[in-house]
């Protein structure tokens, strides 16, 4: 690792903006670093060097002509292969489509370009983002750059995995039912699932589309509030985003906290949370405390309701999504995600849609009775210790499939009521592999859990370390 | 009727998937998918129990921009 990847993305765009170093310095820093990243934990699925490189002398360019385009200016990024480019091939971590080439462009990436953020790569992720270990049969397991044995989560595997070992400043991953938030939790950086409707979702590989979000990974609050920046807001290929102005995250975090609610939950998610874990979590709420926070303890309407209604949604849009190919070419799909799809077939279309009925209620409820009473829910992002990629391989444990639902527990309800939903690491576990928590907030209220993060990391070094590769 | 749960069972399923879907199930895989699957039709029938006449599914982008604040 040089010093140039060992910069956050917020240190990165200053030193550019001050012409202390080049866009085209920093690509080579990171390319440098995928080299010696990628035989250990197969994060990428393609680089693009030279394409990077071309981008990064025009953004330099630019730079000198005192033309920045904002605070991505010239900062490589790497994102999960499913957000389309026109003329570029997204494989979605498939056999199926390892050669899909769009003729249009997401407008995710349209707007980080943009922003003249470099395009590095694109990386693994759990096939069709239906996983949430990092496990791919296609481009090979993914795995955790603070221990190679463990898994890196998923299903935006490269991403936790590309950014926690410095080969990506930032990146762009997809949430369904915690898919940005577990990698980044296990990869020890900062994952956020924004409310529902708040990222646009054309032009990037749904999963279920009433569920998807769009987020980013980065090691920051602060670096993934300024990713955050230029993809939030309405768009006109997307009916489901917000047309209210966007906020400004990065200004926002300026803002203190002390005074904030946050409410831990007494009645539910904790019991489960393995032992080891609990002394981290009550540590990371001393230090929302010694920041002025008020630590309330609440009773949350039950997560295991909205747990089994997102199961409920998520595979009856999916089983819709992949019946072409799950009928004419079933053997190319890997035999778990085959497993997590099938299911869908056999819900009721009256089940499906009561699901969707209950969901504008069930927020109201869950907005009253937690949310009107604090300003964050606390909790685990996992309630146990990362797994061994051995033991959360369904082909060969016969424990793996409760471990994957184990793995989701904490995060996969939260998608049903569309709230926004942050990733914090917080400690690591005795074999040192990261551990990290949860804050869920209001509708469309990133900026107070950005804020809130962004000041616990100011008294914590949790996001300092280093992956010892 | 009333509250009866309704339980789909594995021949249920595997001559569903074959049927309806063109999928040929094993036995052993009908019956896992029949536990699945009815787990969670019971669980949304209970949920169910809640939905008033008026609950519309559409508005839940809307409810969430009203619950902002």
């Amino acid at each position: 690792m040089t010093e140039l990847t060992s910069m956050t993305l917020a240190e990165a765009s200053v030193a550019l903006g001050r012409k202390e170093v080049s866009s085209v310095d920093l690509v080579r820093a990171c390319l440098s670093r995928v080299e010696q990243v990628q035989p250990r934990i197969n994060c990428f699925i393609s680089v693009e060097a030279e394409e990077a490189l071309k981008a990064a002398e025009y953004a330099d360019a630019e730079l000198a002509r005192g033309e920045r385009r904002g605070a991505l200016h010239g900062i490589p990024l790497a994102h999960k292969d499913m957000f389309y480019r026109a003329g570029k091939v997204s494989t979605f971590g498939s056999k199926i489509f390892r050669n899909y080439t769009p003729d249009f462009t997401s407008t995710i990436m349209a707007r980080l370009t943009e922003a003249r953020a470099i395009y590095l790569g694109s990386l693994n992720m759990a096939e069709f983002a239906a996983g949430p270990v990092g496990q791919n049969d296609h481009f090979g397991q993914i795995r955790n750059p603070w221990n190679t044995e463990h898994i890196s989560g998923g299903s935006s595997s490269g991403s936790g995995a590309a950014v926690a070992a410095r080969a990506s400043f930032g990146s762009v991953g997809s949430d369904t039912g915690g898919s940005c938030r577990l990698p980044a939790g296990m990869c020890g950086v900062v994952g956020l699932k924004p409310t529902y409707g708040l990222v646009s979702r054309f032009g990037g590989l749904a999963r279920c589309w009433t569920l998807d979000c769009f987020g980013p990974l980065a090691r920051t609050a602060r670096d993934v509030a300024m990713i955050l920046q230029p993809i939030a807001g309405y768009d006109m290929h997307d009916p489901t985003t917000t047309r209210d102005p966007v906020p400004d995250y990065v200004a926002a975090l300026n803002d203190d906290v002390s005074g904030l609610k946050v409410a831990v939950p007494c009645n539910h998610l904790y019991p489960d949370v393995d032992p080891h874990l609990k002394p981290l979590l009550a540590a990371a709420l001393d230090n929302l405390k010694d920041l002025g926070c008020e630590i309330v303890e609440l009773d949350i309407p039950d997560p295991e309701r909205t747990y089994d209604l997102t199961n409920v949604i998520n595979k009856a849009e999916a089983a819709a999504l992949h019946d072409e190919w799950l009928r004419s070419r079933p053997d190319d799909y890997s035999i778990s995600v085959r497993a997590r799809l099938e299911a869908g077939y056999f819900i009721p279309a009256t089940r499906y849609i009561q699901a969707q009925r209950l969901r504008p209620r069930f927020l109201e409820e869950f907005c009253t009775a937690v949310l009107s009473r604090a300003d964050v829910l606390f909790t685990p992002v996992t309630s146990i210790l990362v797994p061994r990629i051995e033991e959360a391989n369904i082909s060969r444990s016969a424990d793996a499939p409760r471990i994957i639902d184990a793995v989701t527990r904490c995060t996969r309800w939260v998608s049903y009521l569309g709230l926004p939903a942050l990733s914090v690491p917080c400690g690591f576990s005795e074999l040192g592999l990261p551990v990290g928590f949860q804050l869920i907030g209001r509708p469309h209220n990133e900026a107070t859990m950005l804020r809130l993060a962004d000041a616990y990391q100011s008294v914590t070094d949790w996001h300092t370390r280093v992956p010892p590769m | 009727m009333g509250d009866r749960q309704l339980k789909i069972d594995a021949k249920l399923i595997q001559e569903e998937a074959a049927q309806k879907h063109g999928i040929l199930l094993s036995e052993q895989r009908a019956a896992e998918l029949a536990q699945e699957v009815n787990r969670l039709n019971s669980a949304t029938a209970e949920a169910a129990k809640a939905i008033d006449l008026n609950d519309d599914p559409t508005v839940f982008t809307a409810t969430l921009r009203q619950l902002k604040r």
